[in-house]
């Protein structure tokens, strides 16, 4: 016999059956697992359904995926109309594109293509998905689906990012009247629940903005979430910034560097280098949080499983559509979580920004 | 920690709490903010009439998704029993069904939406209660959908009155109002009750569907709903009473009657058309040779009614045209042409022992 084997099945032994009461345990969970397991394969393989017009396909035991291929354009792109649809995708892949500059070696300043991000993204949304010059107008109440995650996504944690930073910068100034400003908004927004914020967005603001001016809805849900990420963000950034060495900031003193090209080009690159595991944990966190809109009537990823599943031809496919919804969210953070790994790998690697190696 | 640093602490803290009172009290001062902001909007600005002949459609505020009521279907179209009464004002004002344009809202904003003009009619299965009518300002133009708590029960159990489940075992949702109407009315009529609670509707459902217990209670929409869930939902049904009174209407903005009044009679003009038996299919028909002078007057044959509401002279043809009688979208939506399969039970015209009594045309 192998002999790796052998010693495989003596770890095993040490390491699982070492006393009969783990023994015990040890098989209970097994038997656990492959208990779930089976179930779990004959619902969403063996017994599933994959085509079918409505809930007359479905099968006891099995998942009606046919129900996630009949209504996967709402999945995606909400009840946007069809004929339009070629506008989100180009909507998605100009913002994509957007990020080719970061990799050109000849662009050193990326600090100005962070600067354009926030000023493009919105006019391609304007343009493409909202429409209205040049383009039908598609109504916001129309957004939906993967696509209204990722823009609320994309500009929450754009916008957040520059006001974080000044704010995480205002709580260190030795200027009280800043400081003491810095400190009550970081302090107010994270204690108040993300809810309230999209409650008070949606439902107290009409009433305080002058009778005929209407701000979209879409817009004061964004702003909303950009105030309550750029809290969150300016502490994790407060917390790179205090990890910096005081020999550093003296450094860039004795190179007569003013305060903006101290923390441009030797404070703020060590600091975001050392938060880029925390910005990612918090990114990850900011998507999911979007899915709250579904409490204000707006279907997102999340939110539109309800109106879809109340459908009288596919009643009660909830639970094939939150899997679906959970899966393509596991998807998305999954791929962030190792994107921020490898930045961090890259990082770590390479001499930070703006210094030529 | 330092003197300096506890100071700055508690003045932090301070300034904190005093926003977030800001806020609350924001919060409480809702509904008077938002009965200020009512008043104004009706008065300055032109009436919700011309505002939706300008723009062309009508904005309508449904559910996220109730089965029957307003769900999009399988093209992503808002359809449904609350959507067909929308249809209808839209095709009473514009000549056109399709001129809606749905607006899916949570409960929480459904009227914020309605009083900040956001939307022009809210058909979102509303309960019709006066402290809604008080202080919220809107106005209600009608029942169209009569609800309230039933019991739902297996066919072959025997029970077929609300007195058969003396000594029953009821399902229920814990903690709602629904728990609490149960218990009130089995001690009020000297009933005895054997009662499970359940975090969920469904939960509730699965026990009776399994034989735990004797009914389930809930709204009576609702257990249609769940019934449509059910493995053999044919050996199931609702016993016919109801114990509590759940009125479902559309609801408008206060202070503009000629709207309220549209609203109310193209509901209205729905239920005439069941009772005389104007349909979708038959309505050109009657229209060229009805001699009942009502369904003269409703299609804008003779009488001038619809000219009164501000409206073209075929108003009342273009709804039934369009969406067709109460009964028809009762069928296609909730009843026998549904999965839903809802009795009409209350929701019957007056004629057949219902509590629907469409107003005269005249």
């Amino acid at each position: 016999m192998n002999k790796k084997l052998l010693e495989q099945l003596k770890k095993i032994r040490q390491d699982y059956f070492n006393s009969p009461g783990n023994a015990i345990l040890s098989l209970l969970m097994l038997f656990l697992l492959v208990k779930v397991g089976i179930w779990f394969i004959s619902w969403a393989f063996i017994n599933a359904v994959w085509t079918g017009e409505n809930n007359e396909a479905a099968r006891p035991g099995g998942a009606t995926w046919a129900f996630i291929i009949k209504k996967i354009r709402f999945f995606l792109f909400g009840f946007y109309p069809k004929e339009h649809i070629w506008r989100i995708i180009v909507t998605v892949a100009l913002m994509g594109a957007s990020f080719v500059p970061y990799f050109m070696k000849r662009i050193h300043h990326k600090v100005l293509v962070f600067i354009a991000h926030m000023i493009i993204w919105p006019l391609i949304i304007g343009f493409f998905l909202a429409g209205g010059i040049g383009l039908e107008q598609v109504s916001t109440n129309n957004w939906g689906g993967l696509s209204l995650t990722f823009i609320l996504s994309a500009l929450g944690l754009l916008y957040s990012f520059p006001i974080g930073i000044l704010l995480a910068l205002g709580r260190r100034s030795e200027q009280p009247v800043i400081r003491i400003l810095s400190t009550v908004y970081i302090e107010c927004f994270r204690g108040i629940p993300l809810i309230t914020i999209l409650f008070m967005s949606s439902v107290v603001v009409p009433f305080f903005l002058p009778s005929g001016v209407a701000i979209d809805k879409i817009i004061r849900v964004v702003i909303g979430m950009t105030f309550f990420q750029s809290a969150y963000l300016a502490e994790v950034i407060r917390g790179g910034l205090q990890a910096v060495p005081k020999g550093q900031y003296e450094a860039a003193d004795s190179l007569g560097f003013k305060f903006g090209l101290q923390q441009y080009l030797v404070i703020m690159p060590q600091v975001l280098k050392i938060t880029i595991a925390n910005i990612g944990g918090i990114s990850i966190s900011f998507i999911k949080d979007t899915t709250l809109v579904l409490i204000i009537g707006m279907f997102d990823l999340l939110g539109i499983v309800k109106p879809l599943a109340s459908d009288s031809n596919w009643l009660g496919m909830e639970p094939e559509g939150l899997i679906f919804a959970g899966l393509v969210y596991w998807g998305i953070c999954f791929a962030i979580s190792r994107l921020t790994y490898k930045i961090e790998v890259k990082a770590n690697t390479l001499p930070a920004a703006g210094v030529k190696a | 920690m330092s003197l300096k640093a506890t100071f700055k602490l508690s003045a932090a803290a301070l300034i904190t709490a005093l926003l977030s009172l800001t806020i609350v009290s924001c919060g409480s001062k809702e509904t008077a903010v938002t009965a200020e902001a009512t008043a104004a909007p009706a008065e300055s600005s032109t009436s919700t009439l011309d505002l939706v002949k300008e723009r062309g459609k009508l904005i309508l505020g449904v559910t996220a998704g109730v089965p029957g009521y307003s769900a999009p279907d399988g093209e992503g179209v808002w359809q449904g029993f609350d959507v067909d009464l929308g249809r209808a004002v839209a095709a009473a004002v514009l000549g056109d069904p399709d001129a809606v344009e749905c607006r899916p809202l949570s409960a929480k904003e459904r009227f914020t939406a309605l009083q900040s003009g956001e939307i022009d009619l809210l058909c979102r299965v509303t309960t019709w209660t006066a402290t809604r009518d008080a202080e919220l300002g809107v106005n209600f133009a009608g029942v169209n959908y009569y609800d309230g708590q039933g019991f739902m029960v297996a066919k072959d159990s025997g029970i077929k009155t609300l007195a058969d489940l003396d000594g029953a075992t009821i399902a229920v949702q814990a903690g709602t109002t629904t728990e609490l109407n149960l218990s009130d009315y089995f001690r009020k009529n000297g009933m005895e009750l054997e009662l499970i609670t359940f975090e969920a509707n469904e939960q509730a459902a699965a026990a009776l569907e399994a034989g735990r217990a004797d009914a389930v209670t809930s709204d009576s929409s609702q257990l249609y709903a769940l019934r449509t869930k059910f493995k053999e939902p044919e050996n199931f049904d609702l016993v016919p009473e109801l114990i509590s009174k759940e009125p479902l209407g559309p609801v408008v903005r206060e202070g503009d009657d000629q709207w309220l009044d549209i609203v109310t009679w193209s509901f209205m003009t729905m239920l005439n058309a069941e009772e005389y038996g104007v349909t979708s299919a038959n309505v050109d028909e009657m229209k060229a040779s009805s001699d009942n002078p009502n369904v003269k007057r409703m299609l804008g044959v003779e009488g001038g009614v619809w000219e009164g509401f501000g409206l073209g002279a075929d108003a009342g043809y273009a709804i039934i045209k369009s969406v067709g009688n109460y009964g028809e979208s009762f069928d296609r939506n909730l009843g026998a042409g549904s999965p839903l399969n809802i009795a009409r039970g209350y929701n019957a015209l007056w004629v057949d022992g219902g509590l629907q009594y469409g107003m005269p045309i005249r």
